[in-house]
């Protein structure tokens, strides 16, 4: 126990403000030892950490964080998906064709010659839901009506634009699921924009 | 003295990380995570456990760095959310339990009781001052912690015995017990008597 004493007073001189010397050469030379010691500690290396460390931060704050963001931006997510999916496809596969300022009844005859008939089809229902999309942004326009349905009716948008992106990302050219998709998310938006037109009492520029 | 004082965080990037910037955690994760990582390794000597306080420290940082009010404190504080983070961590049921594990086929002592350890038969296990870090890693929990906060990281006597909740003689003797393995102080005459010089310090 002396020793434990003894090492106790070492370290308070050692550590003193300013530090204290002794006349002592023994204890001088502990006191010595206790400063390498110390020396050698602050010496030790840093190590990084692993990088899966950063990855789950990373992740855990997405996680934190999406809800929220999907929550405030729904519209803009469905709308950015089928702006994105809709030039996508255009562009790469229907050289010429231009959805824009185009009527609705002319878009078939102007069609990719080389289309089958279903894929004709899919890219009409996809012209189609831009146009839906644009006239519902009009018809909303400083008419917002929030309400229960028409969360719903954004929820079954978003996750069909999901499942849309899905199949998309996986090149697939033409599919029934993709033409259904797009047929559904037609029948949506034409829903909201009857909703929109009854609870607003303002006419939409596109006639359905 | 501690290695968190000779970091200086950008305060533009500070101000980033408080408007919620992930790039700016990022870049505070780029500078800091290495000592924020290995001062938890070297207290809770586990590196799986280490991992997850630097996980939690910066997630802590991130969703708490809006409520900093002086940026200038920012290392110091981002340095004490890992210190607690550790010591929760220290304090759990769950770490005593696995400690006591541990450590029951060596000295048979009880979870964090170190006050029955004999420091002289410890030392016996102790490399040379050249294996410093081995000798650190060999060293009972408490006295471990103590040694790092008091000598590396700078913290009083008085701080350390709060965080254990105990006294300022207690983080005394658990670093004279460290010290006693690490620097093999066996070497110096225990059996001699306290210099007069030293008589009646502690």
């Amino acid at each position: 126990m002396d020793h434990e004493k003894y090492l106790i007073a070492l370290l308070e001189r050692r550590d003193a403000r300013p530090p204290v010397s002794d006349r002592e050469p023994e204890v001088e030379a502990d006191l010595e030892r206790l400063n390498r010691v110390r020396d050698d500690l602050r010496s030790i290396s840093e190590v990084h950490p692993p990088a899966y460390v950063w990855q789950n931060i990373a992740a855990k704050l997405d996680n934190r964080q999406r809800p929220t963001f999907v929550q405030n931006n729904k519209w803009l997510l469905a709308m950015a998906a089928s702006v994105f999916l809709a030039a996508l496809l255009s562009f790469s596969r229907l050289p010429g064709f231009e959805t824009e300022n185009l009527d609705p009844g002319m878009r078939l005859a102007n069609l990719n010659d080389t289309a089958t008939a279903p894929e004709n089809e899919l890219y009409a229902l996809i012209a189609e839901s831009q146009s839906l999309e644009r006239s519902m942004k009009n018809t909303s326009r400083g008419y917002f009506v929030n309400t229960g349905t028409r969360a719903a009716l954004l929820q079954r948008i978003s996750d069909i634009d999901a499942r849309i992106g899905q199949l998309t990302y996986a090149i697939t050219p033409y599919s029934p699921e993709l033409k259904q998709l797009w047929q559904q998310r037609v029948n949506l938006l034409r829903s909201m924009i009857a909703m929109e037109q009854t609870q607003t009492g303002i006419p939409a520029k596109y006639t359905l | 003295m501690s290695r968190f004082q000779y970091i200086k965080v950008d305060e533009t990037i500070i101000r980033d990380l408080q408007n919620g910037e992930r790039a700016a955690l990022e870049k505070v994760y780029v500078q800091l995570s290495s000592f924020v990582y290995s001062l938890a390794l070297r207290l809770l000597n586990d590196d799986q456990l280490a991992a997850e306080i630097t996980q939690d420290t910066f997630i802590d940082v991130f969703e708490k760095a809006a409520s900093l009010r002086e940026p200038a404190a920012f290392v110091g504080w981002v340095k004490k959310i890992a210190v607690n983070l550790c010591f929760m961590q220290l304090r759990s049921p769950w770490h005593k339990r696995r400690v006591f594990i541990d450590s029951s086929g060596e000295s048979g002592s009880g979870p964090g009781d170190f006050e029955q350890q004999d420091t002289h038969h410890h030392s016996e296990r102790v490399d040379l001052v050249s294996d410093l870090q081995s000798a650190l890693d060999k060293l009972p929990e408490q006295a471990r912690v103590v040694v790092w906060l008091h000598d590396v990281e700078g913290y009083t006597h008085n701080e350390i015995g709060s965080f254990f909740g105990k006294s300022v003689s207690f983080s005394k003797t658990q670093l004279a017990r460290a010290y006693a393995q690490l620097a093999k102080i066996g070497e110096v005459d225990g059996s001699r008597k306290i210099p007069h010089s030293l008589a009646g310090a502690s």
